[in-house]
């Protein structure tokens, strides 16, 4: 199997509360799906919830994974702090590429000390991609139609800093 | 100057590739159009009124003379011949083809240059001041830190996708010459306990919301530079508004949450990596430093070169009416900057025929002459202004006068620097898809209003912006007479304000009343100089600036004059 696999329509719907991912595959941005509420193949899976400031205490630890968008704040990354080591990963669902928050908000979750993956999805730009990476995002979830480009993109400006560090300039390299 | 290193170069290199694919993507109908509009904005393209146009960085206005000669290639072979010089001191080309862009883009990078983010929702072009560099009482030379931010702003992962677009410029004097204080975030050098740093002011800006920026940190070491700028960039990213365009600048953030709040949010994000890798070291300073060292000055035998100087200024009243306007002083005794008009205005042509020359414009013919000058009188450097000129900064005042002469033949030197006719005015409803009104043919009425150079000489230094909406491109907010195009059920009126300026004292100018109407407008704006020239205040040696004056009397008195 290769890269991805996500049904849109689903990730298009953020209002359901619960969301079910199959495990990764050998490669290293892969999903079966992305499937709301699944049960079935459970034990392979990631729960993923929908974060909400006020029930995040009662669900998270029964879950795996959690999801946010470009709405989501600092603030609300600072609630998720205490369960880092046992979240598997974050999703961020983008729901217009033009809204460069989620860039910023990975950045914030990395600076933050989560180390675990962090996922895109939803209506990106394919061409962001490497921008994603660079914030600090680990993958990508994107339809089978999308792939070949996405592997494309990724490789755009390989050169470029990471925003990271003053060594990674080019003048002082 | 800078000069590109194998990263650089790669990364030029690895750009064009990436936009190539990008256009071939979009020409196949493989990249939705809303997805292509934000990447060819951040390679400088926009889609005008007539055609394509790019926009090609010239970071902080710095070009060498091969660099200028590619772009006359470049304005030649798929252009039409001339280029465009803007307020962002970058230029120009109104009418090339998409399909061909990506070839324009490999030649810029084989020549070091590029239009990365001359366009979009991103860290647009650093500016400073023109005269970097040979002022004599500059704490440092900003260029070097102009540098260091262009490298960082350049590909920043993070900042990509701004609520807005977001400006940054930095001076090095107390006198401001980059209108710092109108952009997104402004930059002073200072020094204190013999420690260098910045004065940080943030929240500047025109448009349609003209704000003056405010000092929201009053000394931040050099080192920090980077990392503080980081975090003012995430607090804007996180907060700014993107509910709607007219309010997503910085200013409009910075103004709702109040400067205090502002600064304590920038300080707090700032922790995360304050003292971490994005902290500049002395070694780095100077190794940035070193691109930017003095030219190799020849010493000459000043008292000579003056006798031989005043001579020829004795001799030849056009050439000192141009000394006197267009050179300024320089800190290497001997030497001065020349600035070459790109306000032409009027020109004859060959065949007789008059012909208004838009400001800013240059053509290929100019540009390849314009570096062999570069090349013989100037250590082979060229220096846009945010004003539309152009500068050969390090002249020897032994050459002046053959200069001149060279110039003169090229149509380069109109002696009008700081007078009226020294006009900024944007391309306008002509050529820009977002202008309401048209803006070079006022700017032809008031070259033909204004065609007694001595009247001028004697108005003093007047500083005319003019733009053709309200995005303000040419800081018409923050000129002594500004002008604003607009539209009045599909007709072009004009609105004047007076008393701006984008100086160390900042001011928004005073809107003056109604708009005029087009053919109104160069006779309203002698009305507006005349009350000023009969009621400024004089003694023997000085008289009273256009800005004094209207901040002395008001605008009371022309709005009597042109209102009645």
């Amino acid at each position: 199997m290769n890269l991805v696999h996500i049904l849109q329509n689903d990730v298009g719907s953020i209002d359901q509360k619960t969301f079910y991912l199959l495990g990764n595959t050998a490669d290293e941005w892969a999903f079966d799906g992305f499937k709301s509420g699944a049960d079935d193949d459970k034990g392979n899976g990631v729960y993923v919830v929908l974060f909400n400031q006020e029930t995040i205490d009662k669900t998270l630890l029964a879950h795996q994974a959690v999801l946010l968008t470009a709405d989501n704040t600092p603030d609300d990354i600072d609630v998720l702090k205490p369960y880092f080591a046992t979240l598997q990963a974050v999703y961020f669902y983008v729901a217009d590429f033009k809204d460069g928050r989620v860039f910023s908000l990975v950045k914030h979750l990395r600076n933050q000390g989560f180390g675990a993956d962090i996922y895109i999805a939803g209506e990106f730009g394919l061409d962001q991609a490497n921008y994603f990476v660079k914030s600090g995002a680990s993958g990508f979830i994107v339809n089978d139609d999308k792939l070949d480009t996405l592997k494309h993109t990724l490789k755009d400006l390989k050169s470029a800093h990471f925003g990271q560090s003053v060594s990674a300039l080019p003048m002082f390299r | 100057m800078y000069v590109y290193s194998y990263a650089d170069q790669a990364l030029v290199n690895e750009r064009v590739a990436q936009f190539r694919s990008q256009t071939e993507r979009f020409l196949k109908g493989e990249l939705p159009e809303e997805q292509f509009l934000p990447l060819r904005l951040q390679n400088g393209l926009y889609v005008q009124r007539h055609a394509p146009m790019l926009r090609i960085a010239i970071p902080y206005g710095l070009l060498a003379s091969y660099q200028l000669r590619t772009l006359a290639d470049i304005a030649d072979n798929f252009d039409k011949g001339y280029a465009h010089f803007t307020t962002r001191t970058n230029v120009q080309l109104n009418w090339v083809k998409l399909e061909e862009v990506p070839d324009i883009l490999q030649i810029l990078a084989d020549n070091q240059m590029h239009a990365i983010q001359t366009s979009g929702n991103c860290i647009r072009n650093t500016t400073t001041d023109p005269y970097a560099g040979i002022n004599a009482d500059e704490v440092a030379d900003p260029r070097p830190y102009c540098e260091i931010i262009r490298q960082w702003s350049t590909f920043h992962p993070e900042f990509a996708y701004l609520p807005r677009k977001f400006k940054i410029a930095v001076i090095g004097t107390k006198t401001d010459r980059a209108a710092t204080q109108v952009h997104d975030i402004g930059l002073h050098l200072i020094e204190r306990d013999g420690e260098l740093g910045f004065e940080v002011i943030v929240g500047g800006g025109l448009g349609r919301t003209p704000i003056i920026g405010k000092v929201i940190k009053e000394f931040l070491p050099r080192r920090h530079l980077l990392s503080y700028l980081d975090a003012i960039l995430r607090v804007y990213n996180l907060q700014g508004r993107r509910d709607n365009k007219y309010k997503a600048r910085i200013k409009i953030l910075v103004e709702s949450l109040g400067k205090e709040e502002f600064a304590r949010l920038v300080e707090e994000e700032w922790q995360f990596s304050k003292d971490g890798e994005l902290t500049l070291s002395d070694e780095q300073f100077a190794k940035a430093e070193s691109y930017f060292s003095e030219p190799d000055y020849q010493s000459l035998d000043v008292l000579a070169a003056q006798e031989t100087l005043q001579a020829q200024l004795k001799a030849d009243k056009d050439f000192a009416n141009w000394y006197q306007h267009n050179t300024v002083s320089h800190k290497v005794a001997g030497y001065k900057a020349v600035v070459i008009s790109l306000k032409a205005g009027i020109v004859v042509q060959e065949d007789g025929t008059q012909k208004y020359i838009p400001a800013g414009d240059m053509t290929s013919g100019q540009m390849y002459a314009l570096a062999d000058l570069a090349d013989v009188y100037s250590f082979s450097e060229i220096r846009v202004t945010h004003h539309q000129n152009v500068i050969l900064a390090d002249v020897s005042i032994t050459e002046l006068y053959e200069l001149w002469q060279k110039l003169a033949k090229l149509k380069l030197a109109r002696p009008n620097i700081g007078t009226l006719t020294d006009m900024i005015v944007c391309p306008g409803f002509d050529y820009c898809a977002l202008a309401n009104a048209t803006t070079h043919n006022i700017a032809e009425s008031i070259e033909r209003k204004f065609d007694d150079l001595d009247y001028l000489y004697d108005l003093g230094e007047i500083r005319l912006n003019m733009s053709g909406c309200m995005n303000a491109c040419t800081h018409h907010h923050v000129g002594d007479i500004g002008i604003l195009g607009v539209d009045k059920k599909g007709e072009h009126w004009y609105q004047i304000s007076l008393g701006g300026t984008s100086s160390e004292n900042a001011k928004l100018g005073q809107i003056l009343g109604r708009a005029v109407a087009a053919d109104d407008v160069a006779d309203t704006i002698a009305t507006i100089v005349g009350v000023y020239k009969d009621s400024r205040q004089q003694n023997a040696d000085s008289s009273e600036s256009f800005g004094e004056f209207v901040e002395r009397v008001g605008i009371a008195p022309f709005k009597t004059a042109v209102y009645g």
